[in-house]
This record gives structure tokens, sequence and C-alpha cells, in this order.
């Protein structure tokens, strides 16, 4: 019989960033629990509000099935003397579970026969088997933090408030999670000020929970409504939305039934710079903000997504107003409070703020920044004076009433403070810009200066980390964010074509700090953790594991070089090319590796005898000659297409000559010149990887 | 305006409605703290098994709150009430939303939002998980559930309900500063601002200019190792080590406002009190179990 299941877990307001995903978890488990339990139905759907959970199962396969459990016993040839009867062996197994001979059978399974026994653990009911499953998945649901709030020890995100559990029209009745089980749905908290509405059939949800209690339990058709009315109502006032998705799933996850209202501030606040208008109005308080369709500038109007649709919202929006006005004088009085002071007088100060345990005040560390910046200039032909000027003022809004405010917009109030004392417009840009990339799939940093001023600032970052022993990155634990500080700068170098040396880099950082010990160690650690970095960065971009391995084991580390010659190798890897070339490349190495004589410095022509030999060796010397070219350009798909040359040629040598000679010297010459062209395949990659 | 709730009117309102609902009301505590929770009753009340039912208001100091008198609804010093129930009750939200209504705030026409916010006080060792309470995008309450006080595991576990009084008269008399708000209107319509005005901006001028980082910073230590002193006598003095505490947290809050901290110094201050607070919580606990928690016969 083919029925309608629903649970719905009626809540205390639950955390509205993690709403969806405890919702889509609980839904997750349900499904593979079910799975387990050999149970089938057509749909599964999941619903969620700041007050409630729910799983709805349509179609569900309610027949009444029996769970057996199949133990194995010995092999038939070990379970049975020569007269017939059961083995000592045999007798224990059944001993053990209790049964007799009788209740056992035989059957074949592989290439034996064995005895077997099979139980029929439960017929259980259908609604036995959901409250199993129910509590199983609500359970093993993902939730960030836990709490308790009574005297059971249930813990969940928040308080658990009621607990609907319906077959059809049947209550399956039961106590789960501390909560007797009901057929009775809250509606909305104020619009329908909490009614229980009576549900008589698990059909009804979530139908009924909108008609009667005014409450939308479709995530998605909330998150539409927040969408449209938005939409719709900057459109009426000649603006338009840029609404940030996290933004839009937060706010559906706050409300049961949305309603956007128009509010609009005092001009005046308008004179604040955007992030910080934007940080007010997005973060801190939940609303949009309206840009204008023409000018795309921010405007003075916003929406609020109201929780209730109230008969009179001229209250809502006129308080929601005072609080933003309230919030906007905050920021203005920092604002000006800050700005009595120029940017670089906060220098000072910084001199209070640790940066890390012994590594030094914020004041430090921008003086090795400073030191850094002016060494990676030669690579980036960054303005050198511009690039110290801006390394000298990047942290100084830390220590500023905005940023101690507003934390998140360290490097935002920098930018602003520096345009309004006078900078110009590059500097203003590297101090914002100098924490680029801040996360996956942020900007890098536009300019010379921002992206000097990033590189030296992370990795001055990266080695204080490292030196001072905060460099675990086990599990998926990344607490001083190394990781991303890592591909930060591999990102930099690639997208800005910067061909400097990592380990130069590293090197020259290292000797900045005067007080680190170790600093051999460091290097090694440090290298190796960009290594993996570099590694794991190409195989999400789909390269094959064995050519990044090829490259990466040349102990080369300029990276644009790695980048191209990654490429390169991807390039000829889907034309065979690559197999041919490591094909021969075996072939000569392993030749190579057997015989363990000295071999000569250069090969010798007087030495060459046979035709194969003249041709490789004429091949070698001028292959040689362009190769050296080629590299100086950096084409290495050119080297490999020259190195393709020698495939016939040494095809043919291995076929007709023997490297073994009576006259020694003519063998040694002959490996001496294979040892050359091993040498050739070196300069592109490690190809001892590809096989 | 004669139907308009007064500041005086709020308070009594909420006395009165907690005290229907079997809370003691008792008066604030005569120190000067940064929050309700600070109240010996709340930190005490909410470590060990015993239940407790208590409401007070209670007058907070955040010196780096302070703007000269200049912004409408931020001040340095303000005004708490507070509800500290333990065990926690199945329908305190509920009970909760009921106090609004008992102020005539209609559920119905304004946009109450309960907004995801987990406490937690570094110094009193406490955390608990609950949100603000927002009103039309304004934070009215703080409503927790603790589940740490000390350093204990809070078990039963408490509830504490936190308005913002200021705030909340902002909204019911429909004002759009702090300094307007009607505190009572028995003689003249005598306004928070003609009280407390003057207080405010001399306190502003006091926290950010003029107070002496060494004056506090010896005050703090001084206080920490009296505290330390008493809890170590032979019969520990428990309430007034924790007095001594709350002296010294008020100076650390006033080193802070003036920013003289580094980022080391600041997180060594308040380990320092925090252990103390600890060891504070820890004694009141073995004190109380000594006793077998007399309060327990109410249950």
């Amino acid at each position: 019989m083919n029925k309608t299941f629903l649970i719905e877990i009626g809540t205390e307001e639950l955390p509205p960033k993690a709403l969806k995903k405890i919702a889509k978890s609980f839904q997750t488990n349900m499904i593979e629990s079910l799975k387990k339990n050999h149970i089938q139905y057509k749909k599964i759907l999941w619903f969620a509000t700041p007050r409630r959970i729910a799983i709805k199962i349509e179609k569900l396969n309610t027949t009444t099935q029996i769970i057996k459990k199949k133990y194995k016993g010995p092999s038939t040839v070990n379970a049975f003397d020569y007269l017939g009867n059961p083995t000592q062996s045999t007798k224990y197994w059944m001993k053990k579970l209790g049964i007799t001979i009788n209740q056992t059978f035989k059957k074949q399974e592989k290439e034996k026969e064995w005895l077997f026994y099979e139980k029929v653990i439960d017929n259980q009911t259908i609604e036995k088997q959901l409250i199993d499953i129910s509590i199983f998945s609500f359970k093993h649901i993902y939730v960030p933090t836990f709490m308790k709030w009574n005297t059971t020890n249930i813990q969940f995100s928040r308080p658990i408030r009621n607990i609907v559990m319906l077959l059809d029209n049947e209550v399956i009745h039961t106590k789960i999670l501390g909560i007797y089980t009901n057929r009775l749905l809250r509606g909305h908290i104020f619009m329908k000020s909490n009614i229980k509405i009576n549900i008589l059939h698990a059909n009804e949800y979530p139908k009924i929970l909108l008609k009667f209690g005014k409450v939308i339990a479709d995530y998605n058709v909330r998150k539409n409504k927040i969408l449209q009315e938005s939409k719709n109502i900057a459109n009426s006032v000649g603006g338009y939305v840029k609404i940030r998705d996290p933004l839009l799933e937060e706010i559906t996850s706050l409300t049961e039934w949305p309603t956007a209202l128009l509010g609009n501030f005092t001009q005046n606040f308008l004179k604040l710079p955007d992030e910080i208008l934007i940080y007010i109005i997005e973060n801190q308080q939940k609303y949009f903000t309206i840009y204008d369709q023409k000018s795309n500038k921010i405007t003075n109007n916003f929406i609020i997504i109201s929780n209730i649709k109230s008969q009179d919202p001229t209250n809502i929006i006129l308080d929601n107003i005072k609080v933003l006005h309230s919030r906007f004088s905050d920021a203005e009085f920092f604002f000006k409070k800050d700005q009595k002071i120029p940017l670089k007088k906060y220098q000072p100060l910084l001199k209070k703020v640790i940066f890390q345990d012994s590594l030094g005040s914020l004041f430090d560390k921008t003086n090795r920044i400073k030191k850094l910046v002016a060494w990676i200039t030669q690579f980036t032909h960054a303005n050198l004076n511009d690039c110290i000027k801006s390394a000298h003022l990047c942290k100084c809004d830390l220590v500023t009433n905005m940023v101690f405010e507003f934390p998140k917009l360290q490097g935002i109030v920098g930018m602003y403070y520096a345009l309004y004392n006078g900078e110009s417009q590059d500097i203003a840009i590297a101090i914002k810009e100098h924490y680029f990339p801040r996360f996956s799939k942020d900007n890098i940093p536009i300019n010379p200066i921002s992206y000097s001023l990033a590189l030296a600032d992370k990795i001055d970052t990266l080695i204080g980390l490292f030196a001072i022993g905060k460099n675990s990155t086990s599990g998926d634990k990344d607490p001083f964010s190394l990781r991303r500080l890592t591909i930060g700068i591999i990102q930099i170098i690639l997208k800005k074509n910067i061909p400097i040396d990592l380990s130069e880099l590293i090197m020259q950082s290292l000797n900045i700090f005067n007080n680190i010990k170790n600093k051999r160690e460091i290097f090694k650690n440090i290298k190796t953790f960009f290594l993996e970095k570099i590694y794991f960065m190409y195989i999400q971009q789909k390269y094959t594991p064995n050519i990044i391995k090829s490259i990466l084991s040349c102990q080369n580390t300029q990276l644009i070089d790695i980048d191209l010659r990654i490429k390169s190798m991807f390039n000829i890897y889907n034309q065979n090319t690559l197999q041919s070339l490591v094909k021969i490349y075996k072939r000569v190495s392993n030749i190579l590796i057997l015989s363990k004589e000295p071999l000569y410095t250069k090969i010798n022509f007087e030495l060459i005898q046979e035709k194969e030999e003249h041709i490789i060796f004429e091949l070698l010397k001028i292959i040689e000659e362009k190769i050296k070219h080629l590299l100086f350009q950096k084409d290495y798909t050119s080297i490999l297409f020259e190195l393709y040359n020698f495939y016939e040629p040494i095809c043919n040598f291995f076929k007709n000559i023997k490297i073994h000679n009576d006259n020694y010297s003519i063998k040694i010459n002959r490996l001496t010149m294979l040892n050359n062209i091993k040498h050739l395949f070196h300069r592109v990659a490690d190809f001892s990887r590809l096989y | 305006m004669n139907n308009v709730k007064t500041f005086y009117q709020i308070i009594t309102i909420l006395k009165q409605y907690w005290h229907n609902q079997n809370c003691i009301i008792i008066q604030p505590l005569d120190l000067p703290i940064g929050a309700g929770t600070f109240h010996h009753k709340t930190f005490f009340g909410t470590i060990g098994p015993e239940p407790i039912s208590i409401a007070y208001v209670q007058a907070s100091r955040r010196p780096s709150d302070g703007r000269y008198g200049k912004n409408p609804n931020r001040l340095q010093h303000y005004y708490q009430f507070q509800v500290i129930i333990k065990p926690s009750l199945d329908d305190i939200q509920d009970i909760y939303l009921k106090s609004l209504q008992a102020l005539d705030i209609n559920l119905q026409t304004n946009d109450i939002r309960f907004i995801e916010d987990n406490w937690e006080n570094p110094t009193l060792g406490a955390s608990g998980q609950g949100w603000e309470v927002w009103i039309n995008g304004m934070e009215i309450t703080q409503f927790t559930y603790f589940q740490q006080m000390g350093g204990f595991n809070c078990d039963p576990i408490s509830t504490e309900i936190t308005y913002g009084l200021e705030r909340i008269a902002l909204h019911i008399q429909n004002k759009n500063n702090i300094y307007d708000i009607l505190w009572d209107n028995n003689q003249k319509n005598i306004t928070y601002g003609d009280l407390f005005f003057q207080n405010e901006l001399e306190h502003s001028i006091y926290n950010f200019k003029h107070s002496n980082i060494d004056i506090c910073s010896n005050l703090f230590t001084i206080h920490i190792q009296e505290a330390e002193k008493i809890l170590h006598l032979p019969v520990p003095l428990i309430f007034p080590a924790y007095e001594h505490v709350l002296h010294g947290i008020h100076y650390f809050n006033l080193l802070d406002a003036k920013k003289n901290f580094s980022t080391t110094e600041r997180q060594k201050h308040i380990l320092n009190i925090r252990s103390i607070i600890k060891k504070i919580a820890q004694a009141y606990y073995i004190f109380r179990k000594k006793l077998n928690f007399p309060l327990l016969r109410y249950n």
C-alpha cells in the first residue's frame, strides 16, 4: 500500500545560516535510512522555516516487511563426519545460535557448499520502522552548534517544542526527542498568534499551513517571493537590487511569511563610503540596497523584509529607518573621529598590536613588508617609492575606531582614509587590495603596487606562522588560513605573470626576520607546502597527476615556468606524442641504469662507427642547439616536438646496434651519447615519473 | 501624552509581570558592571542544581560605548531589565512574548524576530545559545539559554532574558532619540535627557580622554590581587572576592575604551580574570554542595 508520511519538528528559531543545511541533511539521512531498510517510495521532500523542519515522503510502500538475517556456518565438507553426523565445530556453531540441525540448510556459495541458518528477526510494522528511521535521521543531522534546553540530555541546534508525525491520516504515536508526537502544526507565531492547526492527512502538508497558519513552509517558494517582491519594489523607485545569495538565503531562513517593504534614509548619509553603507545595510541590518538604474550608484532607498504582513506597516518602516539612522550616525562618529588624524600617524600605534606570539608587533611586520616589497619590485616593475609608501600605510587602519567597530572593512577603511589624506589612487587601492584574494574566487589585486604588496604581506605571514610552528593544516582545519594564503600567492604570481622564483622569495623573506633560528628547516617545510598546494591546484584543474609530478620533481620553483611546462606536456599528451617520448626515454634510461661505469664528459667523434650512431650524433648536435634557443623562449611545446625527432633514430639504434662492444671505449661513448639525450629530456620534465 | 508608557511605567510593568510569573523581584547590584549577567544573583544563581527565578533592573556600564551624548541610541551607562530562571521552562519563549504584550507592544503589527546570537563572555567563563530579539530592526532583548557559567556546564539550564529598557522605551514612546524618552510624567514631563545627558557627556569625556591609564592599571591589579587573597583564606570569602573581580573588570573596560591594550596584553588580562572567576565559581559550588544545596527544597 502506498501512503504519505510526514514528520515535522517544531523548534524555536533555528540558526539562519545553517537552516537549509540542517533540513537537507535531515532529508539525506532519511533517504539513506529508507534505502538501508529497503523501503520504497516515489518522492521525498524537505521543508524548512525558522521554526520547523519537515520531511514528507510520498507514495511510500507500507507493506510489512519480513527482515531475515543469514548466518553462515562451516562448509559442508567440514560440517559432517564420515557418518554424516555434525562435527564439533558444527555443534559449537549451532549451540552459539541456539538451533538444531533441522533448522539449517545447505547452499552453494562461490566454489563451496556451506551450512546456513536464516533467522526471521522481526516483521516490524512500518510505523515502528518509520519511528526508528526518523530518530536515526534526526540524530545524525549536521548541526553547527549544539545546546541543551531542559533536563533531558537531548541536544540540538535549538530547543525542540513540537513533533508532528503522520502516516496518511493516522498519527504515529510515540515519544521521541522528549516530545509526544501529535497532529497539531503551529501557525505563524505572530500573524496567527501561534495557533495550533489540526492536520488531518499528511497530504495536506504544506498547504494547510499556508492556508490556516500563514506559514510558507516551502523554502524555495519563500526565497522566490523575497526576490520577486524586492525586484518589484526596487523597480517602482527607478532602481534595482544586487542581492547576494548568502544574504537572500539568510533572510529566507529568518522568515515564515516574508513581506518586502520600502524604506529610505536621510540623503546625507550617502556621504559615507559605499562599502560602509552596504556593510551596515546588508550585514548588520539584513536589508537590501537599492541602486539607481541610471547612475548605478547606491540610493537612499532600501528594502526591509518583514516576517509578517502587517495591517499597518508604517510603523515597521519608520522604526527600521530609525535604527538604520542610528547605525549610520555611529559610523559617521567613528569616521569623523578617525579622520582628525592622518592615516600615517596611526603607524606608531601598531607597535601595541601584536601580530603573532613572538613575531613582534604589526609595526615590525610593516617594516618587514617594506623591505620585502622593495625586493619584489624588480620582478613586478612597480614603482618603488609608491610600494614602500603603501607598505607603510597598509596596516594603519587596523588601529582606527572604524575597523575596531567593523573588522571586516579592514583595508577598505584604509583606502578611504588614504584618499582623504590626498594619497594617490594607486596607493589607496593597494591598501585595500593587499588583502586580496581573501577567499576562493575572490579578485586578484589589480595594479602592480597592489600585487607587489599582497605578495610581500602574504609571504611574511606564511613564514612567520611556519616559524612559530602554527603550520598545522591537518584534516579540515586551517585555523590560520595557511592554505588560502599560499594559494593566494600562487594565483597572484601566475595571473600577473611575475617571473619570480618562489625559493628566492621565501629565502628573501626568511632573511628579513631576525629572530628566526632554524631557517633551513623552515625553508624546506614551506617549499614542500607550496609544492603540495601547486600539485593540488593542477589536480583540481584536471591535469594528469603524473605530468604534474614529472614537472614538480625537477626542483624548479619558477611558477610561470612550471605552468608553461605542465601545459605543454598536456598539449602533447593527447596526441600520443608524449607516449612515444616516454617510450624512448624509458629505453634510454633503463640502459643507463644498468651500466655502472663512469661516462665521458664529451662524446668522442672518433669512436662513432655505425650509421645509426652517426645519425643520432648529428641529430643530437642540431637538436641541442635548437633546444638551447627554445629554452630561452620557454617554448616547451616546440622542445617536446624536437625531442620527438629522436623517436625513429633511437628505435633504429636499439634495433640494429648492441650497446655492448668488445671495445670498451666504444661502449662508453655510446652510453655517453644516450646520457646526453636523457639530459635533454630532463630540461623539460623528469620523464621517469611518467611510467 | 498621558497614555504613553513612561520609562518608569515600563519598569513597573515588567516587575509586576515577572512577579506574577513567580519571580522574586530584587534590587540592582551597587557596583559598576557591564550587564545584568554580572549581578551575583545571576552569576552564582546559574551555577549548580538549585532553582532560581529572579528579576531586577540593573544599571550597566560599557565605557567604550560612550558617544558624548550624540548617538540616538548608544550609551555608556544604561539600564537593563534582567530575568533569570532555572530550570528553564518549556514555554519560556511564549511567556517572554506575553511580557511584550503586557507593555502594549502589538505582536501583529510589529515585526518581531529572533536573530541568532550565541552569547559568550570570556571573562565570566560563560556561554549560551540564543537570540537577539529585534523589533522592527532594533534589538530590544537578549534571550539566552546558558550552557556554561564560571567554567561549569550548566545543569539544569537557565534561561536569561535581558531587556534593553531604553530601546524598548524608544519603540513604545515612538522617539528617535534616547534623550527624548519620557522618564516620568508625575510632575512635569521629565525626560531621560533631563536626568542623564550631562552624566553621559562627562563620562564619555572621562572614559576616552581623562581616565588615567596608570591608575586604572594599578586598580585592576589591586582588585584582582585582593580577590585572590581573600579567596585563599582558610574560609574563602566568595562574595567579596567576586565583587573585587567586578571592580577589576570595570577598570579593564576603562583601559579597553582607551584602546590601551596590545592584543596579547588584552588576552592576558582576560585569561587572568577568567581563571580567578573559575576559582570563585568552584568555591561557591563546593560551599553550596556542603550545605546540600538547600534551595532544592523548593523544587
